[in-house]
């Protein structure tokens, strides 16, 4: 157990740019998960935790101890791969005593500290197959023992859930959230599912183009993001972003004018107003801040999802789910001001309210 | 305690990333040039022989100086280069141009259609060249003489096909076996026959795996050696074979199998890098991936 | 055209082409093995003996059981030491340096040079008198300054071993990158986190999951130096004495030198009876590989 630093880190690949300078600290015993698009970086980052690649600058620090030049044994962490990395031609049982064996444990302890983990991820009966005989669930159950037979440091997870099928994504989620929870071991966890990252994290690292883009409580990650690219990438249907200008305390675009709290209420040009789907509702009649034509209308069960041409922009709204209406009728629709977030279209960044 | 264990910012750069690897690299590089050398030296020192005078090619000396003498003497009548080289290309351009269809159409009906016993019978195919060539050449030898082929590019390029067809049937079967099969049937479902859609579009999908095949026929062509040292007497000697012809009883021309050697391995030299794409799915394809 | 047809369209050319210069001969091979047929003799085939040639071989002929042991002490040295050098070879060279690949690609040039080329070069880098390895080698290991390598019974074996292994482990290097290449990388770096060294690595992980490879290019190999002819013609002809006289070279010898068509026939017969072997051993693995 232990914290894991990052201290100005950054890899390039040649020229191109693999991940740019950054610094963090994952404090003892959070689960921390870095959630991006593919080649955001966040493997990249995780895998220079690992000792995998070696970082063009900066230092990594494990438990105080700066690691950046130690092989991967020496970091005495444990990771999980996308594919699992299970050895094909040992069994499960060798699979899972491995560290052990590489540490030089008598075979009777590996035998019953193997035992003891199997027992948790519920692999007992499956100790003398070899790994092409399990299935993908079960595969993926011997590489989380494999990393838990052993109290590592910490906890790597690369994308582990992402070869599942979706039931079983979610069975196993839970099943990694109570084990972490559990043992109380410092976790990184990497994913591109905005879910996973919602669900397991105490803090999620937004990245993109090899550099964070946001570093908070998932709270605070889906409140108050912190540019457009995050809020354009959390939240399922996203945030809906709207071009278009502050004036006189009201945001202003093509076909749609709403008013704005008094802390965002000073006149800007070029910004953009962002909405999520649930703080859209749906009006009778044309009283709305604003009115288009819908372009699809969607059933999720829960509730229905609008989609809205307004000038020209495309607003996505979560409505009652009692609510029906025909491809091309006009619909009318309330935003609410206390929900709406501002961003600057030149930066790209938020624009706080208590800062404006 | 931990604080102190870490060095400043500005001290940060100072330290030595690659401490692990710098000794073990250096072992590295060194070995692989020792081992390039032991490859190349040998193979230099025989191109660099083609160049020398006789006298020179008695010395063990690095430096001479160059000469074209060789290659002259190389192309006159006692050692006919020239025609060597004519025979060898007649031979191995005669090979390619009947392999690579035939084996391409038996590719395909092997990969396409079902046969009992399904990939024995090109494996069978291929299983024969591991017949020693000694046992095969007996009887083509009496064969070609009744015939009347002897020593002719016709008996050559026969027996070429047979090591040669075995292997391309075997490879460009690989290949085709690992096309989809939505291609062919879309193209049949657009009207045309199968042998239409093979030729449409098969065959030009399977490019990569025929080029495959007809390197390593080439290059097994090209330095076909015994069955043309048992074959062939004067007319239609192909460059291995004419190798020998410098061993003479008045002693070896070592600088005149130089210039042959030169003559057999620039058009390897000019492949080289397709030889190591293409070649090593050779031999081992299918039982190596 | 029904699919029939085609098949058997398709496949004709290379049925019939493989009927005359393949099928054929091995069958008309064990004919001759039957019968006593010396062409300096008789230009016709002679008496039927029956399996009269191959009691003789097996039972009277101590030079063919001398060629036997001589091709598996080739077989022996000349696959193991082809198969470990090109396994480290591919290890050293399996990176995408530029200076590794293009070591490869030269290295592959020794391969794609003609058997021929490769005996009677190395016979000229060998020659006592003026042969540039032969002076390496005596610079090197000064004990050997009176032996005229390719000459002596001691030393001609080894330079035929030796040669072979120079001519083949660049082939098998590249198959060996090719494998190494595929392996999958996270079982190598889920070892590296699970706390193993390099060494630890190669054989605990990577060698098992090479093991189908491996047993598949020592099979080639074996194959391919059981077979192995044209240095031992351009290089030694069998000599000095009857020291590197294998069996391909001995059956090449009676049937072209002595004319012995019969005799050399059952000879060969038998060489390939153990290529059978060898062969079915491989079809049955590639079978595997196959799947």
């Amino acid at each position: 157990m232990a914290s894991v630093e990052l201290v100005d880190i950054s890899k390039h690949f040649g020229l191109a740019v693999g991940v740019e300078t950054s610094s963090m600290h994952v404090a003892d015993g959070e689960f921390m998960v870095f959630l991006g698009p593919s080649g955001c970086g966040k493997t990249t980052t995780m895998r220079m935790i690992a000792g995998l690649v070696e970082p063009t600058e900066g230092q990594i620090i494990i438990d105080g101890e700066d690691v950046t030049d130690a092989p991967p044994k020496d970091r005495d962490i444990a990771m999980v791969f996308q594919n699992y990395g299970l050895y094909p031609h040992m069994t499960v049982g060798d699979n899972i005593g491995y560290p052990l064996k590489v540490r030089g444990l008598s075979k009777e302890d590996r035998r019953s500290k193997v035992a003891e983990v199997a027992g948790k991820v519920e692999l007992e009966h499956l100790l003398d197959r070899r790994p092409a005989a399990l299935s993908g669930g079960q595969r993926q159950r011997v590489a989380l023992a494999r990393a838990i037979v052993r109290r590592p440091k910490a906890f790597l997870m690369d994308e582990p859930l992402s070869n599942l099928d979706a039931q079983l994504r979610v069975t196993m989620r839970a099943e990694i959230k109570h084990l972490q929870r559990e043992l109380g071991i410092t976790t990184i966890y990497v994913t591109h599912d905005q879910i996973e990252a919602m669900t397991l994290a105490d803090r999620i690292a937004v990245m993109y183009k090899g550099s964070i883009q946001q570093l908070g409580t998932p709270e605070e990650i889906y409140d108050t993001p912190a540019n457009l690219f995050v809020a354009g990438f959390i939240g399922s249907p996203p945030m809906n972003l709207i071009q278009g200008a502050v004036k006189d305390g009201t945001f202003q675009a093509e076909g749609l004018s709403v008013p704005l709290g008094p802390d965002l209420s000073r006149d800007r040009e070029d910004v953009t107003l962002g909405i999520r789907p649930e703080n859209i509702t749906v009006t009778q009649g044309e009283d709305g801040h604003a009115t288009g034509k819908v372009y699809s209308f969607e059933m999720t069960g829960d509730a229905v999802l609008a989609t809205i041409d307004v000038g020209k922009a495309r607003i996505c709204a979560r409505g009652d789910r009692r609510l029906r209406a025909d491809l091309g009728a006009r619909l009318s629709f309330r935003i609410d001001p206390a929900s709406c977030h501002l961003f600057d279209n030149e930066t790209g960044s938020r624009i706080d309210p208590a800062r404006s | 305690m931990t604080e102190m264990a870490i060095p400043l910012a500005a001290d940060r750069k100072r330290i030595r990333r690659r401490r692990r690897g710098t000794a073990l690299k250096t072992v590295r590089v060194v070995a692989i040039l020792a081992l390039s050398l032991l490859w190349l030296a040998p193979i230099a020192w025989i191109i660099a022989t083609a160049f020398k005078s006789p006298v020179d090619v008695l010395s063990l000396d690095i430096f001479f100086t160059p000469t074209l003498e060789n290659f002259r003497r190389a192309f006159g009548p006692n050692y006919m280069l020239g025609d060597r080289l004519w025979n060898s290309t007649i031979v191995t351009v005669g090979t390619l141009i009947v392999a690579i269809p035939v084996s391409t159409a038996a590719a395909y009906a092997f990969s396409r259609f079902r046969f009992p016993g399904g990939a024995i019978w090109p494996l069978g195919l291929l299983a024969t060249q591991f017949v020693p060539a000694v046992m095969v050449i007996i009887p083509l030898f009496i064969l070609f003489r009744t015939v009347g082929i002897l020593d002719t590019p016709l008996a050559l390029i026969g027996v070429n096909l047979s090591i040669v067809i075995p292997y391309a049937i075997w490879m460009i079967k690989g290949f085709i076996d690992a096309l989809p099969l939505d291609m062919e049937e879309a193209a049949m479902t657009d009207g045309s026959s199968r042998f239409r859609a093979m030729i449409d579009v098969v065959v030009p999908v399977a490019m990569p795996g025929i080029v495959t095949a007809t390197i390593f026929c080439f290059v097994v062509t090209w330095n076909e050696f015994f069955f043309a040292l048992i074959l062939t007497q004067n007319e239609s000697v192909t460059l291995p074979v004419s190798l020998m012809s410098a061993r003479t009883d008045r002693g070896d021309a070592w600088e005149i199998m130089a210039v042959i050697g030169l003559t057999i391995m620039v058009p390897m030299m000019l492949i080289s890098r397709l030889v190591q794409r293409h070649f090593l799915k050779g031999l081992t394809t299918g039982a190596v991936r | 055209m029904n699919d029939t047809a085609l098949k058997w369209g398709l496949l004709a050319p290379a049925i019939l082409i493989s009927a005359v210069m393949l099928f054929y001969p091995i069958a008309q091979s064990f004919w001759y093995s039957l019968h006593d047929w010396n062409l300096t003799q008789s230009p016709d085939l002679g008496a039927f003996l029956g399996f009269g040639n191959y009691v003789r071989l097996l039972t009277d002929d101590p030079e063919f059981w001398d060629s036997v042991w001589v091709s598996t002490v080739f077989a022996f040295f000349s696959v193991t030491i082809t198969i470990s050098l090109s396994l480290a070879m591919a290890l050293l060279l399996q990176g995408s340096s530029p200076l590794e690949v293009n070591v490869r690609t030269l290295l592959v040039l020794a391969f794609a040079m003609s058997p021929a080329l490769v005996g009677i070069s190395w016979r000229f880098l060998l020659s006592p008198e003026f042969g540039a390895a032969d002076a390496v080698i005596k610079w090197l290991i000064p004990g050997m300054r009176d032996v005229p390598i390719l000459a002596d019974t001691r030393t001609a074996m080894a330079a035929l071993v030796l040669v072979d292994v120079w001519h083949w482990s660049p082939y098998f290097m590249l198959t060996f990158v090719g494998a190494l290449a595929s392996l999958p990388q996270e079982t190598i770096e889920a070892a590296q986190v699970d706390g193993a060294g390099r060494t630890r690595i190669f054989f605990g992980i990577m060698l098992p999951q090479l093991r189908s490879v491996l047993t598949v290019t020592i099979l080639l190999k074996t194959i391919f130096s059981v077979k192995m002819l044209e240095q031992v013609i351009t290089m030694t002809k069998g000599g000095p004495g009857t020291s590197t006289s294998t069996v391909p070279y001995m059956v090449y010898e009676t049937a072209f030198r002595w004319y012995d068509f019969g005799y050399a026939a059952a000879m060969a017969y038998f060489l390939a009876f153990v290529m059978l072997i060898l062969a079915m051993i491989y079809a049955r693995l590639t079978m595997e590989g196959v799947k």
